[in-house]
């Protein structure tokens, strides 16, 4: 039996990077996924490549935006219909709307707090429902960055969400754990994706592998081979914590500083 | 005055940091217990205390040996007839690579920073506790939260103290005696002044701080004295960083910061 045998995921922000890798790992080995993204083209391209690999009925795609409570609630509906139910889910959904908080709009704000946390509350919670429901053991994983961890300066309000959807799998951990429904996060580092398109600039991508302890920036398969630990049976005790998947960095403040030389 | 008519004992009290502390406690009413190894730096910091218009006591002692420690207790109240509080501050810095590290220099550090800091907190707490009041001030450092490579055992020993201050806090809190941890950022002592030396280097470790400069002396005190006094009645068990932000300054040090096209820094705003 494979590690995800009869297990159902739904990943969100699903169409690219980090989403993308995960979706195509938690097929490969053994499970079903319902991937939700606002990008109908890219999703729908996703979906049928993991078709022709792994098997179409493993695999389906709904437009999700995760802003909206009806999209959160049809797109759980759509994994127990199709696939009889849902055990895993991925709120990797994001929207970057930098800026420096003297200037940051309302409306750059409001995104970023719509998208990465409303958005990661209401899909946490109609996933939620239905596994508590159901009686059925779950494990969800929220994307967090080490912008949760540490402030990212002019990132808007990317690293407050960062930060608040950190707190919500512990809150939610310690709700569910009765009902054995597992919430934790990821905090992850530089990670060459869609997203972060600035890290095809060499010259980035080097400074970036450079204030990384590891000397090198991630990449998807990284974090998908974290969530994947946290889907599994493997990670049956640990709810409610954050696992940082950054080489180092968020350990390394000390050493930027300068001479060094203290003999 | 915060500390009007208290006794307070400081670790490492000759230079720096703890200098400093003994200083602004005595401006503030207390009496000072200068606990060093170097008896000459003690007695000047002595001096200070007493242009302050207070008395001073200095107890030349290694923390890190128990019998000095009890005699460091015992002379302070034989002194001043109590202890109100204590500010663990000694420390030697030993630095070096992991690799290479001699368990010579690893027990150096942990024996004056670390069991140096429980035997101190152990004798004079004894005191307090007696009592039913006091505040136990443990010196750590932002190395105690984020890994100081190249320090040898000193960040492994300043972490250790916060989670010390926080036992304190958590075992004795209910008996009225108070335990916590000050967390300083880079600051300017007769300790590290080496580094400092050179001005590149010196603006270098200014520029990697969120408040463009390094600490003095002076502003950890300020930290100390206020977790002594009672103003910090209801602060017990926690750590408090005084660095200018560069505990949580990761993320400045992230090259290429300009997404969606907008070039972005600090300055611009």
């Amino acid at each position: 039996m494979a590690r995800f045998t009869n297990k159902v995921g739904i990943i969100t922000g699903g169409a690219s990077g980090i989403g993308k890798k995960t979706a195509e790992m938690f097929v490969e080995q053994g499970g079903k996924v319902l991937i939700g993204d606002v990008d109908d083209a890219e999703g729908q391209q996703v979906a049928n490549e993991i078709a022709t690999k792994f098997g179409k009925e493993n695999i389906s795609y709904i437009h999700l935006d995760v802003s909206d409570p009806d999209q959160c609630q049809a797109c759980v509906d759509k994994a127990v219909s199709e696939f009889g139910g849902v055990h895993c889910l991925l709120n990797s959904a994001i929207k970057m709307a930098p800026g420096m908080l003297k200037d940051l709009s309302l409306s750059d704000w409001n995104t970023m707090i719509k998208i990465g946390l409303t958005g990661t509350f209401l899909m946490t919670q109609a996933a939620g429902r239905w596994m508590i429901e159901n009686k059925m053991p779950g494990s969800i994983v929220n994307m967090s960055s080490i912008g949760g961890r540490q402030p990212y300066g002019m990132s808007g309000a990317y690293s407050t969400v960062k930060a608040a959807v950190i707190m919500l799998a512990e809150h939610c951990g310690i709700e569910w754990g009765v009902h054995q429904v597992r919430v934790n996060s990821i905090c992850a580092g530089h990670t060459e994706t869609p997203l972060t398109a600035y890290l095809q600039d060499p010259e980035i991508k080097k400074g970036r592998s450079e204030v990384t302890p590891l000397q090198r920036v991630a990449q998807p398969i990284d974090m998908a081979n974290g969530i994947l630990f946290l889907f599994s049976d493997e990670a049956d005790y640990i709810t409610a914590t954050a696992l940082d998947i950054d080489g180092g960095i968020t350990k390394s403040v000390m050493n930027h500083m300068p001479g060094r030389k203290w003999k | 005055m915060m500390l009007e008519g208290k006794t307070i004992i400081v670790t490492g009290g000759a230079s720096g940091i703890g200098r400093a502390t003994c200083v602004l406690a005595a401006r503030e009413g207390a009496n000072i217990a200068i606990a060093d190894i170097n008896r000459e730096m003690a007695e000047e910091t002595a001096d200070m205390v007493k242009a302050e218009g207070k008395q001073a006591l200095v107890i030349e002692m290694d923390t890190s040996k128990k019998a000095d420690v009890q005699r460091m207790a015992d002379e302070t109240v034989k002194t001043f007839g109590t202890i109100d509080g204590l500010v663990c501050s000694a420390i030697k810095l030993v630095p070096g690579k992991l690799e290479e590290l001699p368990e010579e220099d690893w027990d150096m550090v942990m024996d004056i920073g670390l069991k140096g800091y429980f035997l101190c907190a152990q004798a004079a707490g004894r005191v307090m506790l007696e009592k039913g009041s006091g505040s136990v001030v443990f010196v750590s450092s932002i190395g105690g939260v984020q890994a100081y490579n190249g320090a040898g055992a000193y960040s492994v020993c300043k972490a250790g103290a916060i989670m010390l201050g926080q036992l304190v806090g958590v075992e004795w809190g209910g008996r009225g005696v108070r335990g916590n941890t000050v967390c300083p950022g880079q600051v300017r002592t007769p300790m590290t002044e080496a580094m400092f030396k050179d001005p590149e280097i010196a603006e270098g470790r200014a520029a990697v701080v969120p408040m463009g400069r390094v600490g003095k002396p002076e502003e950890i005190a300020e930290a100390n004295v206020f977790l002594l006094s009672d103003r910090a009645s209801y602060v017990n068990a926690d750590f408090m960083q005084v660095d200018g932000g560069q505990a949580e300054s990761k993320m400045m040090h992230t090259p290429g910061r300009n997404w969606g096209g907008k070039k972005m820094d600090y300055s611009a705003s």
